[in-house]
């Protein structure tokens, strides 16, 4: 078994310069095997992070959630909803904080299954935050050409989002 | 859209090569022929890490809960060298934390339901650490689940295991009750160090 060629690949990267409600990577290779989004946010207020696909907002997503709050524990899910729920509550007032959140869409090319993630998520709100995992589903058959990052309130200006490809060995 | 080099700020549509921390080693993608296992074999020393990533589905017709999803072992090695702990969400009907397994490394999410809902296919993430150390028990840890029709069959887990063995891993074996539907795809890669 050799191995092949590298993966891990930039495929594309913003860093705000001005507030927004959504970030979008659009015209996505279809070359890679898996996506992987990595951000790093601040919201203008308390809201949750979500992700959806090829700028479709109807009901086709859902998602269970695991968040360890403080020293609570919570989890949930959630069906027919128009974008999967990635990542915690961000409360809007801690300005020297952000939130982590690395998404992973496995085969995102393909055109026979629906689309998975899988998320991580980290909330520090300097004493108190959540940390998070989420299993989402894109119930379409379609190839991910659009990646739709979207808060359910504007990111702040500095908020980053790359956006990666992972190649499997062919 | 333009491809931007993290590295040298280049603009490029080859960045593989530069970023070349991670390398695919072997993938596996279920056809017609369908089997309840998967083997990698032969696994290179070569690096640090291994990480596992997929989606699975099992040719199973009902709903069921995590207790035939996929395991792993090391080596062929089926006796009780190994233990785990698990974070488990099952939808939003309770969580829980799972201990003490014996002969597997942990179990991982391969979606059910197959006829029902034939396209959805669970998501893995597993991370092998020093997998090529012989001073060093072996660890691991797994991001899983899976979205099937049912609140209590929704499956999602955080995972560790400990494979009690100073040999180095150099094959895997990736097993389920049920044979794995088509289009299952175990991707394996090597993370330098």
């Amino acid at each position: 078994m050799a191995a092949k060629t590298g993966t891990y690949s930039l495929i594309a990267s913003t860093t705000l310069a001005s507030a927004t409600g959504t970030v979008t990577f659009s015209s996505v290779p279809q070359t890679y095997t898996d996506l992987i989004v990595v951000s790093s946010r601040q919201q203008a207020s308390a809201a949750r992070l979500y992700i959806r696909f090829n700028n479709d907002a109807t009901s086709v997503y859902s998602d269970v959630w695991l968040s360890g709050e403080g020293a609570t524990v919570y989890n949930g899910r959630d069906t027919s909803s128009t974008a999967i729920s990635i990542g915690g509550i961000w409360n809007g007032t801690t300005t020297t904080t952000w939130a982590t959140n690395t998404t992973h869409i496995m085969d995102y090319a393909n055109t026979t299954t629906f689309k998975s993630t899988i998320t991580r998520d980290s909330n520090d709100k300097a004493g108190t935050g959540t940390v998070e995992a989420m299993i989402g589903l894109y119930r379409s058959t379609s190839a991910i050409t659009t990646v739709n990052v979207v808060g359910g309130s504007n990111f702040s200006i500095g908020s980053t989002f790359k956006l990666y490809g992972i190649e499997a060995a062919k | 859209m333009s491809i931007t080099s993290a590295k040298t700020g280049s603009t490029s549509l080859s960045l593989a090569l530069e970023n070349n921390f991670m390398e695919p080693i072997a993938s596996v993608i279920v056809g017609a022929s369908t089997s309840n296992t998967i083997e990698f074999a032969d696994i290179p020393q070569g690096y640090k890490h291994l990480q596992i990533r997929g989606i699975a589905k099992t040719t199973r017709s009902g709903a069921y809960n995590y207790a035939n999803d996929f395991t792993i072992n090391f080596n062929s090695d089926y006796s009780n060298n190994y233990s785990a702990h698990g974070i488990y969400s099952f939808g939003s009907i309770y969580a829980f934390g799972l201990a003490d397994y014996n002969t597997i490394l942990f179990q991982s999410a391969a979606a059910d339901g197959d006829g029902v809902i034939p396209n959805i296919f669970g998501a893995s993430v597993i991370d092998i650490l020093d997998y090529s150390n012989t001073n060093k028990f072996k660890t691991a840890k797994g991001l899983t689940g899976t979205l099937t029709t049912a609140d209590y069959v929704d499956m999602l887990a955080i995972n560790s295991g400990n494979w009690r063995s100073f040999n180095p891993i150099e094959n895997i074996q990736i097993k389920a009750s049920f044979n794995f539907k088509q289009n299952t795809r175990f991707s394996l890669y090597g993370i330098k160090g």
